[in-house]
């Protein structure tokens, strides 16, 4: 945030630090290229989350090809490396190989069943855990956006619905 | 029966026949849907007549034991997001035959769960690549022992034949290509034997993940091409044979991770990105009397940790002489360069591929190893190109 302003700052300075002489094109011209250079060193500082593009994308972990847009998960570092699984389990292997130290994760997120590639956070989404849900490594979890959402589509049959905090001990 | 016939629907026809019984489908394009087969019968199409699912249905399902399909067409079955519509459902049987059937632009074309002794020969199989995400495998086999899969020709499904949990099965001859995603793939299924087939330009070739005992052999690995692409993905493979198989144009040729105790003989890497990216948690391995001919890098590894051994390959990049002419290399060949480490750690670097400088760093390893693992070698390599 803070070097978002600075960086306004800058732009701004040098909009006005021109001399009367200098109202040319050739001016304006390098005002935005300085512009762009400010707005593109500012993005590539933020750590953010990806789209996961099914059909392209690799599993981390286990390396297949994501390609059922109804499962994902995605971890985001602090240093903005992002991190894609294809299944709930996978993502829980890799969290559990010491590869990426809790206190270095900025993001855990996980794909809306029942939105095609919405990525949730794993700490506001609610769990299914049921046979009857197929995954792409047979975690047979899937992720709702609320605990209502999973309450609906679970519909009396016998799945269970958990926090990420409780998935994270039940899945293997 | 048939258009002009007394019986004018499948539907009609099975409930009418008895067990054992022997059903002839005449040409013509029929509108049925939802078919049950759970008496032993044999369908038996003349001329190839045709089901449409309307892009709506499934169109077959066999429950019954000793069913046998042949000479059909399909066209069009549904697309379900929470079931795997099939043109033709297995579920449940014993030694059920589907042959010479062909089928087009299914979600899932063949899918066989919890049964035994399935023959699926002889069918083409062609899906619609258009729809990526929403197109299924094309032989789906989940839960199944003793099948045999052969002479099947498979295209623009998601992945060609998909094995999970299948045991003691077979799988040659098939031409799987133009897949979105795998040639094929098997997870969780030990003791299989796949011989003979062709994987050609699939979106990342063949995926062999979590099994144990399986054979490999002779199969071709064609033109995976790309970014994450490779001929052949080994994941925790233990205890199997790869032999005399061909890995011609792929990204990355063999791609092995945390597998052991594999025999890799007799194959052939030639025009690959990388042969080889063998990850520094495989151990136990043996690669013996293969070829590398042609390829950018030979071997690629991650670390610095070699517990595999290499023997009596070919290399093309070996540069050392044979005085004593007995056809082996009086020096070992180290198949990993320092650049190839490089890139395995920062694959920008790959800008400076074929340059002078890199040649330099290249040559300069070789003679002093330093981050190159030194145990990575080939003790007797030897000077001419195996027959294999």
């Amino acid at each position: 945030m803070l070097l978002q302003q600075l960086g306004w700052l800058l732009v701004y300075g040098i909009l006005n630090g021109g001399t009367p002489k200098s109202k040319s094109s050739n001016m304006s011209l390098r005002i935005v290229y300085i512009w762009l250079l400010v707005a593109g060193s500012l993005l590539s500082c933020s750590a953010q989350q990806e789209p996961i593009i099914f059909g392209t994308d690799l599993c981390h972990f286990c390396k297949m090809t994501l390609m059922d847009e109804k499962f994902g998960c995605e971890l985001v570092t602090k240093k903005g490396k992002v991190f894609k699984f294809d299944d709930v389990n996978c993502l829980l292997r890799f969290m559990r190989s010491g590869a990426v130290a809790p206190k270095d994760t900025k993001e855990t997120l996980v794909v809306n069943f029942e939105k095609k590639g919405e990525l949730l956070a794993v700490s506001t989404a609610s769990f299914i855990y049921a046979d009857y849900i197929l995954t792409p490594m047979g975690s047979r979890v899937a992720a709702f956006s609320a605990k209502e959402a999973a309450v609906k589509f679970n519909n009396n049959r016998d799945g269970k619905i958990y926090t990420w905090e409780e998935i994270k001990k039940i899945v293997p | 029966m048939g258009k002009n016939q007394t019986i004018t629907s499948l539907n009609k026809a099975i409930q009418l026949a008895k067990e054992g019984d022997t059903i002839r489908i005449l040409p013509g394009v029929y509108k049925e849907k939802n078919l049950v087969i759970n008496k032993r019968l044999t369908l038996l199409g003349e001329g190839s007549p045709l089901f449409d699912g309307e892009n709506k249905y499934e169109i077959l399902l066999i429950n019954a034991n000793k069913v046998e399909v042949s000479g059909l067409s399909f066209d069009r079955s549904g697309y379900s997001a929470m079931n795997d519509f099939a043109a033709i459902k297995v579920i449940d049987t014993d030694s059920v035959t589907i042959s010479n059937v062909q089928i087009f632009n299914a979600y899932f074309a063949i899918h066989v769960s919890n049964s035994t002794r399935t023959q699926i020969h002889d069918n083409d199989i062609i899906g619609s690549p258009a729809s990526e995400q929403m197109t299924g495998n094309g032989i789906h086999l989940w839960k199944c022992s003793q099948a045999h899969i052969y002479n099947n020709n498979i295209r623009g499904h998601r992945d060609g034949i998909y094995f999970e949990f299948v045991t003691d099965s077979k799988i040659e001859k098939n031409f799987s290509r133009k897949n979105i995603r795998y040639g094929l793939h098997f997870m969780f299924s030990n003791s299989d034997y796949y011989g003979h087939n062709k994987f050609i330009d699939n979106g990342a070739g063949v995926a062999v993940m979590y099994s144990k005992n399986v054979t490999m052999l002779n199969n071709w690995f064609q033109q995976n091409w790309g970014a994450s692409s490779y001929g052949l993905l080994l994941k925790d493979i233990t205890d199997s044979h790869i032999e005399k198989n061909k890995f011609i144009r792929n990204t990355v040729g063999v791609l092995m991770e945390g597998s052991s105790r594999l025999q890799v003989k007799q194959n052939l890497f030639q025009a690959n990105g990388w042969a080889m990216k063998v990850q520094a948690s495989c151990d136990d391995n043996l690669f013996e009397k293969n070829n590398f001919i042609g390829n950018s890098f030979d071997i690629g590894t991650n670390g610095t940790l070699v517990l595999n051994k290499f023997t009596q390959n070919y290399w093309d990049k070996y540069e050392g002489y044979d005085l004593d002419r007995d056809g082996r290399g009086d020096i070992p060949h180290h198949p990993a360069t320092l650049y190839s480490m490089l890139i395995e750690q920062n694959p920008t670097t790959l800008l400076l591929f074929r340059s002078f400088i890199v040649t330099l760093l290249d040559k300069a390893e070789r003679a002093i190893p330093s981050l190159t693992p030194e145990l990575l070698r080939d003790e007797r390599p030897v000077m001419k190109q195996l027959l294999l």
